[in-house]
């Protein structure tokens, strides 16, 4: 609401009149005491302001922020959080494409000032997609609540709900999934009393039962070719588990799964024996940008009720042909993680198709519970396998997707405390080489303590979303639902 | 509009009595002014005695399962909704039912207010206290119900407090000009149904004085047609994503926020047509039978007051449902022999309460001596399976944080939650998560959860003193933190429901000096009836219990070996001889007839009866 902006910027303004002279008693070489990190980030030109606030343990921070030519274009002293105006904040970043911005911050603790190190970040003149689409759940175990689907504006911190449960009978929605980040075309599976997967195709919003007489489950993981008319999901017979032992809480598994691709315009599935393999757990399908392969995890199967870290998934991907809806009649093992007791989740495909972004931990698909799961990326040129270091984290970095120009990446991770996932954003190089990950920003970082959501599935967007909620609020109601057909 | 005279005393008699003028002996001022208050007083003090003292365990029910934020973003939260505002005040309150004796203080206001409301409103009713007092004690009522928001009373009294404001306005051109934009305000603020009560009144109101003025008329149209649309609005142009009826509502008054309470849309279409009363009001009469009748139908009024108010009181209220509340409170407050001096009285029978009086039972280690005599059902009443009820989960938390199974305490506590209705955070729960989190050293997420707290009122010193802890590095000084940490197991599995006995032993096995596992082990293997495994596995507590065995454990080992081999009861002790003589004596009644009453008479506080009755 603009009204509380106002406010802000009005109390700002008061409190802006009442800051004090700042006498630095000591200088130290060290980054300043303030939340988030955002030193030595690589940020795009058209990101919103980058606000920090003081650590737990300091009473104010001074904070300046420079232009790469010493210029002064912000000054702020706070005992919470910085509020840059937006307007003056793209000014800067524009001014400043290509170099670097700093933050000289001083701190009062004790009722002495400090000076630290200057904060320095980079500005890209990559910009970012329009915003993220992602769905905000609590980081539970069974029970979900409110729950829903948002899309979130980079460049301002604007939020709004692209669809809440609230609207759909308090259903669980997931696997929010768009067509070559467009939002004309979009998949969304309702769990629950009016479980179904909706698809929205030209303005249309049609509601269907996935699961058929040969298929042995609802479609799930889903992935658009870029012809806009196929599908690819996974089905998978899934169950959660509960560890004991910190820092792992659940377990989520698969007792089977198999990849199938429905054409949009029949309702019919398709798959191929390589993908519905009894012998094999297949899941995680992702269509290359081209539409050519399409890539998917494997593992060999096991009896998942006996030693539930023993399924290992290697990266793989066969052949596509979306004119005929054939398969090629050999699969390409692109990372043999299971030689190397490994384990690989979410192969993302990059826009430009030289690299494949995937999650590797130590065992098993569902990587977003696992503390070891870090982002790698295999440059198919070179056949190369490289983590990404300077975004991944101590912590879970799982769930991730490319921008559309392929220069931007978001990382799902849960390094602030294990627990509640949040974003950070990366720069991609046209090597693949990755800067130092910075968190998603919010109006102000207290927002994220004060939350109780997990940022889940993030992907890009190049425009706001398309989608009526509440026409698909009264479809949900009526429960009218197609089916689908194995061809 | 009908001219409102003022609520206590006109102003006149208020400069008066300023300058020391009396228009009247200062005696029967100070006697009207008495006499005007004490119909308010009254109420006020019956509804807070009531709730600060009767039926408390339902107000710290309620506060338990919100988290009441006092910062800006929590505000800006709910108000960015229909009915928002007063879901804000609704909640504000409830924060104060951690402590009945405070939280009523608000509810009491709150009746109090509308009963004042109505009062004023209809000076010139002669059934005015009647209908305040019926309006106000029903308001009261919907409170009574376990799954009952305060935001209902708040919206209802924030409709009456809009009413008088308008009714304060002379001029009809000005009504029928503002009236829109109160309405819109209205909803805004308190949602449909209040805004509805408004119009509704205003309507009646016109009807009752045969107002005809075409302003007003238009005013009240333009308004009623807002109601209609306002919910197509927030949804569509607000972009509100909540299905029509609650966009129309707002405030959610029940906690299934999908359900609307009845009462509070009955008791707001009441007030809305009280000025319909107006056409049935008694004219003065002279004559002693004229003035009997009129005085037979003000009792009567009164009477159709009580009567309704003492239907609806008794549909709504539990006394049942209070003293499980209570239970649950000194549970969250740890005081488990308060737990066990309600149960002896209450003999509680619902799950989770009886979980909590095993759990104060074994707290203060008197499960193996007496859980049966309580009203025993299986080992759900020990250690339930996991369902999606707040209740049910709370109650599991609370089991396994006290055994030291934190990574199922956390579940549970973290679950609990996201089973309430309508989706509130919990107080509650995100202060057992922020104890977990300490004790399993995971300080980032702990510290999470005690900023959060510090910005509520009750539980914002506990935070800032943990936050502390935290930070000096001195968790370990914290005397239930570093029992606890000692307790976790070491072993890693996965939790299976159908294996609690076996995870009960696991976390005994991660430290034998862990009696509660023991007691809640052998006590589950009591009540899953298997006196074998409770045979394999007592003498592994026997450091427990040096000098005597528990009652339950020894009637069950009596049982257990009298049905294996006599030659195993040879050498009892004292006390073991007595124990085993009454089950002799059962054993004598059980063989003649099993349906003896002697057997509940005399043995129902024993292993065998639970054996042979559940």
């Amino acid at each position: 609401m603009k009204i509380y902006k106002y406010i802000t910027i009005l109390l700002s303004a008061v409190c802006a009149a009442c800051s004090e002279t700042v006498t630095v008693s000591d200088t130290v070489g060290e980054l300043p005491p303030v939340v988030p990190d955002y030193s030595q980030a690589t940020v795009p030109v058209n990101i919103a302001p980058l606000n920090i606030m003081a650590a737990d343990n300091v009473d104010k921070i001074d904070v300046t922020v420079c232009s790469s030519d010493g210029q002064e274009a912000f000054h702020s002293q706070t005992a919470n959080s910085t509020d840059f105006d937006i307007d003056k904040w793209h000014e800067l970043l524009a001014a400043n494409t290509g170099k670097s911005i700093t933050y000289n911050v001083s701190a009062k603790a004790d009722g002495k000032w400090t000076q630290y190190k200057p904060i320095e970040i980079f500005v890209s003149p990559d910009s970012i997609d329009y915003g993220l689409a992602y769905r905000l759940i609590a980081p539970g175990y069974e029970g979900y609540a409110a729950m829903g689907i948002y899309e979130r504006n980079f460049s301002n911190f604007d939020q709004k709900a692209i669809v809440e449960n609230n609207l759909l009978q308090n259903n669980c929605v997931n696997c929010h999934s768009f067509h070559q980040w467009k939002t004309d075309k979009m998949s969304l599976h309702i769990r629950g009393s009016h479980g179904c997967t909706m698809i929205l195709k030209d303005n249309n919003i049609e509601l269907f039962n996935t699961k058929t007489d040969t298929t042995k489950g609802n479609c799930v993981y889903p992935s658009w070719h870029p012809d806009g008319s196929h599908i690819a999901y996974s089905i998978n017979n899934t169950r959660q588990v509960f560890h004991v032992l910190n820092p792992k809480r659940i377990e989520v598994i698969d007792f089977w799964s198999d990849v199938v691709v429905l054409d949009t315009k029949t309702n019919t599935l398709a798959s191929s024996p390589h993908l519905m393999s009894a012998d094999h757990f297949e899941t995680f399908p992702y269509f290359s940008y081209d539409g050519k392969w399409l890539y998917f995890c494997c593992a060999k199967a096991v009896d998942m009720t006996v030693d539930v870290d023993s399924a290992l998934y290697d990266l793989c991907r066969i052949a596509y042909d979306n004119a005929t809806g054939t398969f090629g009649d050999k699969v390409d093992t692109l990372v043999n993680a299971s030689a190397m007791q490994k384990s690989v989740s979410f192969p993302r495909p990059s826009p430009d198709g030289r690299f494949v972004a995937y999650t590797l931990s130590d065992y098993g698909q569902f990587s977003i519970w696992h503390p070891e799961s870090d982002v790698w990326l295999l440059d198919l040129e070179s056949g190369e396998s490289r983590s990404l270091t300077a975004a991944n984290s101590d912590n879970v970095d799982s769930y991730h997707s490319w921008s559309s120009t392929g220069r931007w990446m978001v990382i799902s991770s849960r390094r602030e405390n294990g627990l509640f996932t949040q974003l950070y954003l990366t720069h991609i190089d046209a090597e693949g080489d990755a800067a130092k990950a910075f968190r998603l920003p919010l109006r102000s970082p207290e927002e994220y303590d004060a939350m109780f959501y997990s940022f889940n599935v993030p992907e890009f967007i190049v425009e706001p979303s398309k989608l009526n909620p509440f026409a698909l609020e009264g479809k949900v109601k009526n429960k009218n639902l197609n089916n689908f057909i194995f061809k | 509009m009908n001219n409102l005279h003022h609520f206590y005393f006109s102003k006149k008699t208020i400069l008066y009595a300023r300058l020391g003028k009396c228009t009247m002996p200062f005696k029967n001022l100070k006697m009207n002014i008495l006499k005007r208050y004490i119909p308010f007083i009254a109420l006020a003090a019956t509804v807070y005695v009531f709730y600060a003292f009767v039926y408390g365990g339902a107000l710290k029910y309620a506060e338990q399962y919100q988290l009441f934020q006092t910062t800006w973003d929590y505000f800006a939260s709910l108000t960015q909704r229909p009915g928002g505002i007063a879901m804000y005040i609704g909640r504000f309150c409830t924060q104060f039912f951690f402590r009945p004796a405070t939280g009523a203080l608000f509810i009491a206001l709150l009746t109090t207010g509308i009963f004042a409301c109505i009062v004023s409103l209809s000076e010139s009713n002669k059934y005015k206290y009647q209908a305040g007092a019926a309006a106000a004690l029903l308001s009261a009522c919907t409170l009574l119900n376990q799954f009952a928001l305060a935001n209902s009373l708040v919206c209802i009294c924030i409709g009456c407090f809009i009413l008088l404001i308008i009714n304060k306005i002379k001029h009809t051109k000005a009504i029928a000009f503002v009236l829109p934009t109160v309405i819109a305000a209205t909803y805004w603020i308190a949602g449909g149904v209040p805004a509805s009560m408004i119009v509704i009144y205003l309507i009646c109101n016109n009807i009752a004085t045969k107002t005809h003025n075409k302003r007003l008329w238009t005013g009240i149209a333009v308004a009623t047609l807002l109601i209609i649309v306002a919910p197509a609005i927030a949804r569509q142009v607000f972009g509100v994503q909540l299905n029509t009826v609650r966009a129309f509502v707002g405030a959610d008054y029940f906690r299934y926020v999908g359900y609307v309470s009845k009462l509070p849309v009955l008791i707001c279409v009441f007030i809305g047509l009280l000025p319909l009363t107006m056409l049935w009001q008694p004219k003065t009469q002279k004559s002693k039978r004229q003035k009997k009748s009129i005085s037979v139908r003000y009792i009567t009024s009164w009477i159709l007051v009580i009567c309704t108010f003492v239907f609806i009181f008794q549909r709504k209220v539990s006394f049942d449902f209070n003293y499980k509340c209570e239970i649950e409170f000194y549970a969250r407050t740890q005081k488990w022999d308060k737990i066990v001096a309600i149960a002896e009285k209450h003999h509680p029978t619902e799950y989770s309460a009886l979980i909590y009086t095993n759990l104060g039972l074994a707290k203060t280690n008197q499960l193996g001596d007496r859980m049966f005599e309580f009203p025993q059902h299986g080992v759900f009443g020990l250690v339930p399976d996991f369902k999606l009820n707040m209740d049910y989960s709370m109650a599991l938390s609370e089991v396994y944080y006290q055994l030291g199974f934190m990574n199922f305490a956390e579940r549970f506590a973290f679950e609990a939650p996201k089973s309430n209705p309508d989706y509130q955070e919990s107080a509650r729960a995100v202060k057992r998560l922020a104890d977990i989190n300490i004790i399993k050293e995971n300080y980032p997420l702990a510290k999470k959860y005690l900023l959060l707290l510090e910005n509520t009122v009750y539980y914002s010193k506990w935070a800032k003193k943990s936050l502390k802890y935290i930070e000096e590095g001195r968790t370990n000084e914290n005397a239930e933190w570093a029992m606890l940490r000692n307790l976790q197991v070491n072993d890693e599995f996965f939790y299976t429901e159908a294996e609690r006995d076996m995870m009960l032993g696991k976390i005994f096995l991660a430290n034998e000096s862990n009696k509660l596992a023991f007691d809640y082990m052998m006590a589950y293997y009591l009540l899953d009836k298997k006196p074998e495994k409770f045979m394999n596995y007592v003498s592994l507590g026997q450091h427990f219990y040096v000098d005597r065995m528990p009652r339950a454990f020894t009637e069950a080992a009596l049982y257990f070996m009298q049905s294996k081999s006599e030659s195993m009861l040879k050498n009892l002790k004292a006390d073991e001889n007595v124990i085993y003589k009454r089950l002799l004596d059962f054993g004598d009644i059980y063989n003649v007839s099993k349906d003896d009453p002697r057997l509940k008479e005399r043995f129902g506080d024993t292993y065998w009866y639970y054996l042979i009755t559940n």
